[in-house]
């Protein structure tokens, strides 16, 4: 049997056609006997499309310190004092009917504050935030997800405390505290993060309690990205704001014949749904005036890969990725987004009339929970739809040419190189042959240093999209190159994606707070069965 | 706290049987089940030998209202993916519990080889004590149980040929955990260690006054 170096030489001699070669000789995975290639064996109920307007998620409203009940404990946080929060929030995690589309009955579903997508956080940067979270869901639950909650703010640089570790987890009745400083990663304005989600991250069932609807946006603004496409501060940038400032969460999500949501809980592969919603509800329309919108786009998972195009061919100006500001915006006929990844886009409708349709569609083909076959179909599947009416107003909003520029990348930092390979072993997703185990440290990396970390998809048949909390990282190389300066990954990052026998090199730091965290993939069935390390920040 | 809407919601809604498998069961005899719990569909009743050499129906006699384990295994793979003795070693750090609280299913994949005699051997030379039944089976019913539990398996033997340098594609080293009684399901690997196991019965259930256990 070949191993993988020498089908590795194998591919490099014969230019490049290794994936095949290698495909038959080791790593391809047979699913169980009379699986079909994928889960939608029994198709979702049909529905109209574009029939639902989208929804926004509210804003979520701050609440008076005073009125927390038992006060926030300083000594249960790092650097509290340091930064005393001046916006509090109590939110809770219920259960409740959602309606997917108007064709289907309500959903059992779960939440934050009753809603899905969550409230969507409105903070900024030098302006801490403290979120009281409590699990109200119903302790005697019955069905896929576990009332046991941790949440995790993607990629905030946040104290190990309130970031989510997966042990860290509250039962029915009970809350937790998070307390995020929001200051930028070793004070170096150049990290700060602009679009961020939140969502579940609870030990062995992140992805049914994703899936069930634990998910939400955070926004962060400061003086460049105000927030205001009117600002009259010099420095602000003027991006599409307001009512032109929208966020997209993407799941897939396959349902029964009564409309209720479905999760193969034992398919370790990945779940894969047939109905696209966006902002959960099922292929919406969106109604919008010619000029200029910024969309902030978030592939929600569960395992689903996406690549975006617009039907009229329309390029997506990319202002963002995985949360991070390009340093300059960056034109792209369309978007590739494994799961968790993000990007804020520019879309210009002014070249278009009243009445005009532009459909947001995917073409990229996958078949199972693995990963994408890498195919672009000819046909899109819709999405949404963005449905031109009249201009109301002026657009003032404003694309600057040049945005946020990259922390500079020195290799003098760098105190450690580590590796660390993705694979399948035993029915298990394993990192260096090793499945999660959260009493386990699998790295102790130093306070103020930085590490190269590499990163190594194994095999042939499958694809990860690998998350590491904390700080954002910079690719040096990916399969040996690096990333050129107009490519939306010249960028920092929290997500890489991993295609097969696909290695990346990362450039981390380290700064800021003591504790655990970990690196995972964010296909979260592949999560959930074990693609987890648990790394520790400690003193220097 | 719940909206008014959602505290008349029939909660077993959420949990959908689904399964791709119905139409093409081959030769699996798979029996009615005489009190379907909520997730009935997941686990054929089917008939299976313990290495007690009873004969046991999976669903009706093993699964329904419990707290479980399920792993496929087979004594010759785990020769070369030990995962038995690191659960035996589970076993007895839960006491008496196991029989009792919690029951432990070991459902081998090579029923050519593992008899219930075999199996019988397995068990005493790893210690198992009672609450944990090895399970064999006519093939087709076998094959059933491992579709639906998404498990995976190379051709006969293929796991032993492998070798411990190899990956392993059987799915030997994943445990499904679960309480019947809520349909709440997961999985752990096999051979973490044994503390980070044990504490996962009580996110199922176990121990939890909150927590119905209605059947
Ligand atoms: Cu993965």
């Amino acid at each position: 049997m070949a191993s993988r170096r020498s089908i590795l030489k194998l591919g490099a001699l014969t230019g490049g056609s290794y994936l095949v070669n290698a495909g038959s000789v080791r790593g391809q995975l047979c699913a169980p006997d009379g699986i079909p290639p994928d889960l939608i064996v029994r198709p979702s109920p049909v529905t109209t499309p574009f029939v639902v307007p989208l929804p926004i998620p509210p804003v979520a409203v701050p609440m008076d310190e005073s009125a927390l009940d038992p006060p926030p404990d300083p000594s249960k946080h790092q650097r509290y004092e340091e930064f005393p929060p001046v916006r509090f929030y109590e939110i809770h995690e219920r259960q409740f009917l959602h309606t997917y589309h108007p064709e289907m009955p309500p959903a059992v579903t779960w939440g934050y504050n009753g809603i899905t997508p969550g409230p969507t956080y409105h903070a900024r940067w030098g302006e801490p935030v403290f979120v009281r979270m409590y699990n109200d869901l119903p302790a005697d639950h019955v069905g896929f997800g576990i009332p046991s909650t941790t949440t995790h703010l993607h990629n905030h640089h946040t104290a190990s405390e309130s970031d989510g570790f997966p042990l860290d987890f509250i039962d029915p009745g009970e809350f937790h505290d998070h307390h995020y400083a929001l200051f930028p990663a070793g004070f170096d304005d150049r990290e700060k993060l602009t679009t961020l989600w939140y969502h579940d991250h609870r030990m062995d069932f992140t992805a049914p309690n994703v899936y069930a609807g634990l998910t939400g946006f955070f926004l962060i603004f400061d003086e460049e990205d105000s927030g205001d496409e009117n600002d009259p501060n010099p420095i602000a940038w003027r991006l599409p704001s307001g009512d032109y400032d929208v966020p997209l969460m993407l799941h897939d999500v396959l349902f029964d014949q009564e409309g209720q949501a479905v999760f193969d809980i034992f398919n370790t592969d990945g779940i894969l749904g047939d109905k696209w919603t966006v902002n959960r509800v099922i292929q919406p329309y969106f109604e919008v005036e010619p000029r200029k919108y910024r969309f902030r786009i978030q592939n929600g998972g569960p395992s689903r890969f996406y690549e975006l195009f617009l039907s009229t061919g329309q390029p997506f100006v990319v202002i963002s990725n995985d949360g991070n500001i390009l340093p300059a915006p960056v034109e792209a006929q369309s978007l590739k987004m494994s799961v968790a990844q993000r990007h804020d886009v520019i879309i210009d409708f002014s070249r278009y009339r009243p009445g005009d349709q532009i459909v947001l569609e995917n073409r990229l083909e996958q078949l199972n929970g693995r990963g994408p076959t890498g195919r672009i179909l000819d046909e899109g599947a819709g999405i949404m739809r963005f449905d031109v009416v009249d201009l109301r107003g002026p657009d003032n909003s404003r694309v600057p040419e040049v945005l946020r520029a990259l922390p500079p990348v020195d290799l003098t930092e760098v105190v450690k190189e580590r590796t660390w390979a993705f694979d399948y072993d035993g029915g298990l997703w394993t990192v260096n042959g090793k499945p999660a185990d959260m009493r386990v440290i699998d790295a102790e990396v130093k306070q103020g240093t930085a590490e190269i970390w590499t990163l190594r998809n194994e095999g042939s048949d499958w694809s990860h999209p690998i998350h590491i909390h904390f700080e954002e990282f910079q690719i040096l190389e990916f399969n040996r190159r690096p990333i050129a300066p107009g490519d939306v990954r010249f960028s920092r990052k929290d997500v890489v994606t991993l295609g097969p026998f696909d290695e990346v090199k990362l450039f981390m730091r380290f700064r800021d707070f003591f504790g655990r965290y970990i690196m995972h993939c964010h296909n979260v069935v592949h999560e959930d069965h074990a693609m987890m390390i648990r790394w520790d920040i400690v003193p220097a | 706290m719940l909206a008014a809407g959602a505290a008349a919601v029939p909660a077993a809604m959420l949990y959908k049987y689904f399964s791709a498998l119905d139409a093409d069961r081959g030769e699996a005899a798979v029996v009615p089940t005489r009190n379907p719990g909520p997730s009935a569909g997941y686990f054929p009743n089917v008939r299976l030998r313990t290495h007690e050499d009873e004969e046991v129906l999976f669903y009706d006699d093993l699964i329904r209202g419990r707290i479980v384990t399920i792993n496929f295994m087979s004594c010759r793979a785990d020769v070369v993916y030990p995962v038995t003795a690191n659960l035996a070693k589970c076993q007895r750090l839960l006491g008496g519990r196991v029989g009792r609280d919690i029951f432990m299913y070991s459902i081998t994949m090579d029923p050519e080889h593992d008899t219930p005699e075999r199996l019988r051997g397995f068990a005493e030379k790893h210690g198992v004590a009672p609450g944990w039944k090895f399970l064999t089976g006519a093939p087709s019913n076998l094959k059933l149980l491992r579709d639906h539990l998404f498990a995976r398996r190379e051709s006969p033997g293929a796991c032993v040929v492998q070798g411990a340098s190899h990956r392993m594609c059987c799915s030997v080293g994943l445990v499904r955990y679960g309480n019947e009684a809520l349909a709440r399901w997961a999985s752990f690997p096999a051979r973490i260690a044994p503390e980070s196991i044990v504490a996962r019965f009580s996110w199922v259930g176990l121990d939890r006054p909150t927590v119905a256990r209605t059947t």
